[in-house]
């Protein structure tokens, strides 16, 4: 018994020297993980900017895709299945509406919705849009760094038993490390950071107000029917910092039916006819995701 | 621990730090996709405006092969049939900016936005060895995205009903209902002095359009139906004085008469699979309700009270039939299942009611009400409540439904020496009220189910 704890014993410290022998390489090994840090400091501030970069990657997507498929005129209709081949023909010849006099039919808001939907996924992927934060700060970058191996060096220095704490602890010291960053980070920072911050954050009851009205001005629902006048349409949407929309309303629900389609479309138009949304500027990263629910229960009285 | 400090050699460490960092930021990305759901502005909407949709028609294109005049007549009855739904608006095409559109082409929506369109028809019409070729495209002009695409071939005598079609889609694709405007409607033209009428069975266009005559004149008919199938007609005719049921083919002009029954028949009603036919017979100063197998020709009846039991109309499943009776007094409304068990009174008001027609949605029930010395039009739900009056007047009465229940045709009498009875039509808002114009007087409306 005794030998064989003695040996485990001996074992364990054997390791645990081993492990401080290879700190030092842990180092240099931690530097670039610093680099990796600033990834990890999203706050909310900090995340709506990336999105606002993204924002601007998605206009320029729609646009290059545009140009690729620039077919002049579809010729419509084949004959036998009339219907249908034409509304898929029209679809694939739409060029840019702006620059080009030609068609923009179906196929414009089918391209703008495949950005849209990747939209999320990008969202998702912040490492991208980090690494351009950082560059265009390029100061706060700097001091970033710094501060991160100093404290690096002190723990190691100060090593114990906690070592192995710190150790297990790598992946939160990554996300506190990022913490620590970021209150340095805010102080270069400080007019930003304060727009973004907390509870400043939000649509008084005013604005709110005002925009359901200006929508409810612009919503021409379907007449209600039998089983239509209870259908619910979900939009979700993206503004420009001008209140215009980012291409083309994505609907977050789903319903096969006509009814449903139509309701659907009623919905689309009320939020392009309504645009440019006059929403307080400050307050953009609030309101530049809208989610809508046109729920027409109440007025045809079917809720 | 000690398996990442043992394989702590240079590169391998980087690759699980990378490994790592992905993690960390895998899961930062997940957290941050998730962001958007907290800082994204909710709003419901529940108000809404509800108007007619401004809709542009440009007369249709047409490419040499047809006349311009043919064209355009196209787009006007597309047009006119949006316009009597009530539910859209044409826009006066003096207002149009962007001209010499053409179907196959995306329109330039910025020239459509500043005069209010929502929707653009743009079609185009040509001839094809002999047929008629109609195209056309429903665009919504705020999204620029196209609605609707479609192209027709037909004979052209029928070009108008291409323009009905053409305006189906469209209805239909804007309000998620079935159009209506592709319907015939039977009905009694009466023509002649107010004492010496000549009532004639004749069919017609929904839009008043295309009217036929069915029969000659020389014998009173009344009240003719359509069958599901619109080939038949049913209808009462007193012919040889004896006023009897009669079934009607159009396309042959085959007629004969339904049942044979001792005393007089009337107020026949096909049944929705178009099987049997609901029917009244009188006997001795009391009618009762009626049911006949058109194949079988066996025949069921269903009430048997000492009252006139009349006008009965089966629900659109075929379960229960609705009709009239004066058992309690004054003509009221009933309800009983299609074997004639549970009859029950549903008209509560005052005043007395006839002609029930149940909608085709199966919804309401359409009836005609004397009050007040006025003949009304008003619907109620079939267990009888909601009653609604759309339309009043002197003397309004039959009202029919169009096969999407959205919309009824009625006949409204004018008093004086020269009054005669018209043709309208009323939505279910009560608001959209419309004279269909037909050449001579009409009463007695029926609607068809869709053609199909």
């Amino acid at each position: 018994m005794r030998r064989s704890t003695f040996i485990s014993i001996a074992l364990h410290l054997a390791i645990l020297l081993y492990a401080v022998a290879i700190f030092p390489a842990g180092r240099e090994l931690d530097a670039p993980m610093i680099k990796d840090v600033p990834i990890d400091i999203i706050t909310p501030s900090e995340f709506t900017k990336i999105k606002a970069g993204m924002v601007d990657a998605k206009d320029e997507a729609p646009l290059a895709p545009k140009p690729e498929e620039p077919k002049p005129k579809p010729k419509a209709v084949r004959e036998k299945d009339p219907p249908k081949p034409a509304v898929k023909q029209a679809a694939l010849p739409p060029p840019l509406p702006e620059e080009k006099a030609p068609p923009e039919p179906a196929p414009k808001p089918e391209k703008v919705e495949k950005p849209k939907e990747p939209a999320p996924k990008k969202e998702a992927l912040p490492k991208k849009k980090p690494k351009p934060t950082k560059k265009a700060e390029s100061k706060p970058d700097k001091p970033k760094p710094k501060p991160k191996p100093a404290q690096k060096a002190k723990k190691k220095r100060d090593f114990n038993a906690d070592r192995i704490a710190a150790l297990l602890n790598k992946i939160p010291d990554a996300a506190n490390q990022p913490n620590s960053n970021f209150a340095p980070e805010d102080t270069p920072r400080k007019p930003v950071h304060g727009q973004s911050s907390g509870t400043g954050m939000t649509m008084s009851v005013n604005e709110i107000d005002a925009l359901r009205a200006k929508i409810a001005q612009c919503w021409n629902p379907p007449p209600g029917g039998l089983g239509a006048d209870s259908i619910i349409v979900k939009l979700r949407l993206q503004l420009n910092q001008d209140g215009s929309l980012i291409g083309y309303p994505t609907v977050a629900n789903w319903g096969g039916s006509p009814f449903f389609q139509a309701a659907a479309d009623s919905a689309v138009r009320a939020v392009f006819q309504c645009q440019p949304y006059d929403l307080p500027a400050g307050k953009y990263a609030v309101w530049r995701d809208m989610i809508l629910t046109f729920d027409p229960r109440q007025m045809y009285g079917s809720g | 621990m000690t398996d990442l400090s043992s394989l702590s050699p240079k590169r391998l460490p980087n690759a699980v730090r990378r490994l790592a960092a992905s993690v960390v930021l895998t899961v930062i990305a997940m957290a941050a996709g998730s962001w958007p759901a907290h800082a994204v502005v909710e709003l419901n909407i529940t108000q809404g405006n509800i108007q007619p949709l401004p809709i542009a028609i440009p007369d249709f294109a047409s490419d040499g092969s047809v006349d311009a005049k043919a064209a355009r007549e196209i787009s006007n009855v597309v047009s006119n049939d949006l316009k009597s739904s009530g539910l859209f608006i044409p826009i006066d095409q003096a207002a149009f900016i962007e001209r010499g559109l053409d179907v196959g082409r995306a329109p330039r929506f910025e020239d459509w936005r500043p005069i209010n369109a929502q929707a653009l028809v743009i079609g185009k019409i040509s001839n094809n060895d002999g047929r008629l070729r109609a195209e056309f495209r429903l665009w919504d002009v705020l999204s620029g995205k196209q609605l609707a695409g479609e192209q027709f071939f037909t004979r052209p005598k029928d070009a108008r009903r291409i323009g009905h079609i053409i305006a189906d889609v469209i209805y239909e694709r804007i309000t998620g209902e079935k159009g209506y405007f592709d319907t015939r409607v039977v009905f009694v033209d009466e023509s002649g002095p107010k004492n010496k009428r000549v009532k004639r069975l004749a069919i017609m266009d929904q839009d008043g359009y295309n009217v036929r005559l069915l029969t000659t004149g020389q014998d009173l008919v009344l009240t003719p139906r359509f069958s599901p199938s619109t080939q038949e007609i049913t209808y009462m005719s007193f012919e040889g004085n004896n006023p009897k049921v009669y079934l009607l083919n159009i396309e042959t002009g085959q007629k004969e008469i339904v049942g044979s029954f001792p005393g007089m028949t009337f107020a026949p009603r096909f049944s929705p699979d178009g099987q049997r036919i609901v029917m009244s017979l009188e006997q001795g100063g009391n009618a009762n309700i009626y049911s006949m197998d058109l194949r079988s020709r066996r025949t069921v009846q269903l009430t048997n009270s000492p009252a006139i039991d009349t006008s009965p109309c089966y629900s659109p499943d075929g379960r229960q039939i609705v009709f009239e009776s004066d058992r309690d007094g004054s003509q009221q409304i009933y309800v009983m299942n299609a074997n004639g068990s549970g009859q029950r009174r549903i008209s509560s008001g005052r005043g007395s009611y006839s002609t029930p027609v149940w909608s085709p949605r199966g919804d309401l029930i359409a009836f005609t009400k004397l009050a007040g010395g006025e003949f009304l039009i008003g619907v109620m739900r079939p267990d009888g409540s909601g009653e609604r009056i759309l339309t009043e007047g002197f003397h309004n009465e039959g009202p029919t439904w169009a096969p999407n229940g959205r919309v009824l045709m009625f006949f409204r009498e004018s008093p004086g020496a020269k009054g005669g009875p018209r043709l309208f039509t009323i939505d279910l808002t009560g608001y959209n009220e419309r004279l269909v114009a037909t050449p001579s007087f009409g009463s007695d409306p029926a609607w068809s189910p869709l053609i199909n």
